[in-house]
């Protein structure tokens, strides 16, 4: 196993130790999932190369997702790509009362890059684009650049903009987002601090009315946001992080069950019509390097009455490859099914953190022996297969190392005797009737 | 003897391990989502799953929710089934039950409809589910085929190894950022100085940071940028490159 460096060590312990999946650190820990991950990092080289992907992760709570889509946006943003990601919940969905519009201001606030995983990153997406920019209104001069303010100089940077917009002005919405850019563009030069102020609030779908846009930005046509149109500004953002020097955009929404625990037939039919635009904008072509993965349990899919089966044009999308079986899966098609870890995989998990353990806080008593005979137990329960899930198996396993790492003298057998994994109410899907 | 405490003892469960454990949960779940759910089409977890449609399942499955769930969890409505409601259905279900179960003078010769296979409950025979019951399964540890960890490996060294070296506006941030925060007008300076804008600056920065500490360089707080405390970490382990 690969030196993990303290801090790693710390963060990956402490999350797993609160139930949630680390933010750094995830290929130590990683087991398993290995067609699954060649697939995702696949299906970025699409992106990359100017495709789309649209991917909806299946899998029982606990079974990984959230943690998949951590692994693959960890590997994205340390290849150039901008990630951003949110929770689906009772406040955030995808269209309806302002709540596309909140998912979508979420996910422009921790929009985030190589240099900013954490989110923050759309004012160094403009500032890169803007260098870059200028970096080819210099070379549209050819020779040495002009001192202060010349008008050749204002003319190059003109014509570079023109041609650096234009792909982005041929796209629904383009000209107003365009005009946006520009004026970032032209602030920050100045040092207007109101002007960039102004635009970053439009890109992040902060102002609620055209009227409020056009005050505070002195524009016309600047159209902001809504709930109906959040969408077609990611496929620009894509176009600009591309031009600024990224290799896409990948956007992540987890707790997608919540767009299945909606209670009225219409607000859920209107918010899988959202994800069957973003479906059909990635599988043909017309979201260039922008990538949307989508977790949820799989009744969230497969639900005739409720799930995304339910909407037919979604159906005939997302229906599983007939040739497929579990033991000859197609992982191209727009469902990834997430099988639960294999006892192996599960064993060597353990041995992971175990090992992790040992080397933040110092040499364990617990053998690898234990570690098989603890799982041996847990996985010999009835229903081990569906209920036993990492997240709270690892918990309640990190627990255990803390007390026995802490109390050297008590009876490791005995403590761990004690790591259960339990089914929380979690696995009901109660509806949100707000 | 409640119902079931035979079916828990045939598997050598504590029956009060059954009840409070939730360790019949895991395939009373499976049960629920995927055969009730795919047979029935209705929406449990709802609390309110229509009698009629309780009615309309086979008599076996029938018999299997009135028995196991409400038994299992914390009763009816968290079993999303409204028992109350269909007594008559509920009647037909217990007696079932006692065949399924064995217990309660049932006639084990009878084979409940619409359930997979035989009766489940004989040790050996699969669960309602109709697939094997781990119980028995006796899991062993082979290594694993293959490892993702050279995978990711793979995929994460197409990053430099190491951060090569720091460009001069970002190193200037750096020197700089020893002294304390600093405002943004003075980074717009520094940035000017160096002919780029400051976003830019400090992505080559933190990029850098990223690389070869794990962790950005700075953040941005109120109107100054200010050292992250992972940098001022890594900086008091002796691994700033300028100090």
């Amino acid at each position: 196993m690969p030196e993990v460096a303290p801090r790693d060590a710390q963060a990956i312990l402490q999350s797993l130790q609160a139930g949630v999946v680390p933010r750094t650190g995830l290929q130590h820990l990683a087991v398993g999932r290995v067609a699954e991950v060649r697939q995702a990092l696949a299906e970025l080289e699409v992106l990359r190369g100017g495709g789309g992907v649209f991917k909806v992760v299946a899998g029982d709570y606990g079974s990984g997702k959230t943690f998949f889509l951590a692994l693959v946006r960890q590997v994205a943003l340390t290849r150039g790509y901008l990630v951003t990601d949110a929770d689906l919940g009772p406040d955030l969905r995808l269209h309806g009362e302002g709540r596309g519009l909140a998912t979508f201001r979420q996910l422009m606030a921790r929009l985030g890059s190589e240099s900013r995983p954490d989110g923050g990153a759309l004012p160094l997406v403009l500032d890169r684009w803007a260098d870059r920019v200028r970096a080819g209104a210099r070379q549209r001069l050819g020779g040495p650049v002009p001192e202060g303010r010349s008008p050749a100089l204002a003319a190059a940077v003109d014509r570079e903009l023109r041609a650096r917009l234009q792909p982005i002005r041929d796209q629904p919405g383009g000209f107003g987002f365009a005009a946006v850019v520009r004026h970032y563009f032209e602030a920050a030069l100045a040092g207007d601090d109101v002007g960039t102020d102004a635009s970053l609030r439009y890109l992040r779908g902060e102002f609620r009315t055209a009227t409020e846009a056009r005050q505070h930005l002195r524009l016309n046509g600047t159209e902001p946001a809504t709930d109906a149109t959040w969408f077609s500004h990611l496929r620009l953002l894509a176009l600009l992080g591309v031009d600024a020097g990224y290799a896409g955009l990948l956007v992540m929404l987890d707790e997608g069950v919540n767009l299945y625990r909606i209670a009225q037939p219409e607000a859920r039919a209107a918010n899988y019509e959202v994800l069957l635009r973003l479906c059909n904008d990635a599988l043909q072509g017309r979201a260039p390097h922008l990538g949307f993965y989508l977790a949820g349990p799989p009744e969230m899919v497969s639900d005739p009455r409720r799930g995304l089966h339910s909407y037919p044009a979604l159906r005939s999308r997302l229906q599983a490859n007939p040739f497929a079986d579990a033991a000859h899966p197609d992982l191209a098609q727009p469902v990834l099914g997430l099988p639960p870890l294999s006892p192996d995989e599960l064993l060597a998990l353990l041995l992971k953190v175990k090992n992790l353990h040992a080397g933040f806080y110092g040499p364990s008593a617990v053998t690898e022996a234990d570690a098989a005979a603890l799982l041996r137990r847990l996985l010999a329960r009835p229903g081990a297969e569906r209920f036993l899930t990492v997240r709270e198996t690892l918990r309640s396993f990190i627990q255990a190392l803390n007390v026995l790492q802490q109390n050297p003298g008590l009876d490791r057998a005995a403590v761990l005797s004690g790591v259960e994994a339990e089914v929380t109410e979690e696995r009901f899907v109660p509806l949100d009737m707000s | 003897m409640a119902l079931g405490e035979g079916w828990a003892a045939r598997r050598g469960l504590e029956w009060s391990a059954v009840l409070n454990d939730g360790v019949v949960r895991g395939p009373l779940h499976r049960f629920r989502w995927e055969v009730v759910g795919a047979a029935a089409g209705f929406s449990a977890g709802g609390g309110t799953a229509p009698p009629a449609d309780f009615e309309a399942l086979p008599l076996g499955l029938q018999a299997f929710l009135a028995w196991a769930i409400p038994a299992a969890l914390a009763g009816p409505s968290a079993a999303g089934v409204d028992l109350g409601r269909s007594r008559q259905a509920l009647a037909e279900a217990e007696r079932w039950a006692a065949d399924i179960t064995g217990e309660a003078g049932g006639t084990p010769a009878r084979s409940p409809r619409g359930v997979a296979g035989s009766p489940p409950d004989p040790a050996g025979a699969p669960l309602p589910s109709g697939r094997p019951d781990p119980a028995r399964a006796e899991p062993a540890f082979p290594p694993p085929a293959a490892d993702v960890a050279a995978v990711l490996a793979a995929a994460l060294g197409g990053a430099p190894a190491g951060a090569g070296p720091l460009a001069p506006g970002a190193a200037a941030v750096l020197r700089r950022l020893r002294s304390g925060p600093i405002p943004l007008p003075e980074l717009r300076a520094l940035a000017d100085a160096h002919g780029t804008l400051p976003g830019s600056l400090l992505d080559a920065l933190d990029t850098w940071a990223v690389r070869s500490t794990g962790s950005p360089a700075t953040r941005i707080e109120g109107n100054a940028v200010r050292p992250t405390a992972e940098y001022l970490a890594a900086a008091a382990r002796g691994e700033d490159p300028l100090a």
